[in-house]
């Protein structure tokens, strides 16, 4: 049995515990590069997994992603791994790609990813102001997007979660959770980075504890250049190894 | 005399491709170049698929082939020790470097490495003959197929992809050389 109201304060826990205030949206990405002993992995995991939690001995955890989603919904399935990373008792994790659906283990870890990117509080508030602006009754299609540009979540994520409340009832749920709204987005004048996958070449990488063992391994001579170059190739890092195709920081 | 099959490791086989120079690796040792399969699995990461197009193209029309180790072989065993540095004292060194090192020593090749700090120990080990890409632009250019000017910019540009010459310029390393 799923408990709404224990998600909903593991949540709110998660967010303190890692330095966030109780109501903003998260740079979830950024988060997760700050979680001591945690790889982040992208790779294209096909086309039924979202997602994947692996936890080690000590501080030595592994989460990967499903690179070919939309950016939105890798946010999101980040988010669902860090429930099985804080809160599942099992060691190894492997997530479908539909959401609310699985085990209720699985159910569980979407719903703790939606309190987590969007605090019960701030969402609530925002969908109140959005109605009382435009004199309606029920979100909009563009309201909807407005919301899920603030949050950063992918639109099925914000349908989902809205449709339990009064401001979006089942028959326009439905009928908005299948829309196409990348385009309509854009006429919005907001940048469509939400909705899309990254390019194929871009949806490789590894971050995290991985890439900073192996530069202790190196820096301690304990392997050689060959050795770090090639453990930071099986984590996809050409960046680090042949640099950037356009090298050099930028100073602004 | 058959000439000495040359045994590339990934540093010095990817500054060529990264400059697009895998054409005079061709005019200077086609049949005799050897990919490690090890070397080869370092140079198909995603990322950089162009660079593996360029080995494809290299293995299928016989500029280079690629060799595998297999297991309970002399390479095989001497692959492992150097992957795991079972002799004390040593790193650890790369699959690609360590495949490319065994491979030369038990078919009495050459190794093709740049990465001398950790490798150099080897070569003297195992008495390896030895090239790095300094030694094959030097070859190129007495050869005639690269002026030192192009030789230079060359140089440059594999720098910027980090590879490891040990100079700042060909110039300076034919300075070196010739000193």
């Amino acid at each position: 049995m799923i408990d709404y109201a224990g998600l909903m304060t593991k949540a709110a826990m998660l967010r303190k515990k890692l330095g966030e205030d109780s109501d903003s949206p998260i740079d979830v990405f950024a988060l997760a590069q700050r979680i001591e002993g945690l790889s982040l992995v992208y790779y294209p995991l096909g086309e039924n997994l979202s997602g994947m939690c692996i936890k080690g001995q000590g501080e030595n955890n592994v989460v990967a992603i499903n690179s070919t989603m939309t950016q939105g919904r890798q946010r999101f399935t980040l988010a669902h791994e860090f429930y099985h990373l804080y809160f599942d008792e099992n060691m190894v994790a492997v997530c479908e790609k539909n959401l609310y659906s699985g085990k209720d283990v699985e159910k569980s870890a979407d719903l703790f990813a939606s309190y987590f990117l969007m605090p019960e509080a701030a969402l609530l508030i925002m969908a109140k102001t959005l109605i009382k602006n435009s004199q309606k009754q029920q979100l909009t299609l563009e309201d909807l997007i407005h919301i899920e540009q603030y949050f950063g979540v992918s639109h099925q994520a914000i349908v989902y979660r809205l449709r339990f409340t009064p401001y979006l009832e089942q028959s326009k749920a439905d009928l908005f959770f299948n829309v196409f709204v990348r385009s309509r987005a854009e006429f919005l004048g907001y940048s469509s980075d939400l909705y899309k996958a990254l390019p194929i070449e871009k949806q490789y990488m590894t971050y995290g504890h991985y890439i900073k063992q192996a530069e202790q391994l190196f820096s301690k001579g304990l392997i050689s250049t060959g050795k770090y170059e090639q453990l930071l190739l099986d984590a996809f890092r050409t960046d680090l190894v042949y640099g950037e195709e356009e090298d050099g920081d930028v100073i602004d | 005399m058959t000439e000495s099959l040359l045994f590339f490791d990934t540093d010095c086989l990817s500054a060529f491709l990264w400059v697009n120079q895998e054409n005079l690796l061709e005019q200077l040792y086609c049949g005799r170049i050897v990919i490690p399969a090890e070397v080869y699995k370092e140079l198909s990461i995603p990322t950089i698929p162009h660079l593996k197009a360029k080995v494809d193209l290299m293995l299928k029309n016989g500029i280079a082939r690629k060799a595998s180790i297999q297991t309970e072989t002399k390479e095989y065993h001497l692959y492992r020790k150097l992957v795991t540095a079972s002799d004390s004292g040593h790193v650890i060194i790369g699959d690609g470097e360590a495949a490319a090192i065994a491979l030369a020593k038990v078919y009495n090749g050459i190794l093709v490495s740049n990465n001398l700090k950790d490798i150099l120990v080897y070569v003297h080990e195992f008495s390896l003959q030895h090239k790095t890409t300094g030694t094959i632009l030097k070859e190129a250019l007495e050869a005639g197929l690269i002026t030192e000017v192009f030789g230079n910019q060359l140089w440059q540009g594999m720098l910027k992809k980090r590879r490891k010459l040990g100079f700042l310029t060909f110039s300076d390393y034919l300075k070196n050389e010739s000193q």
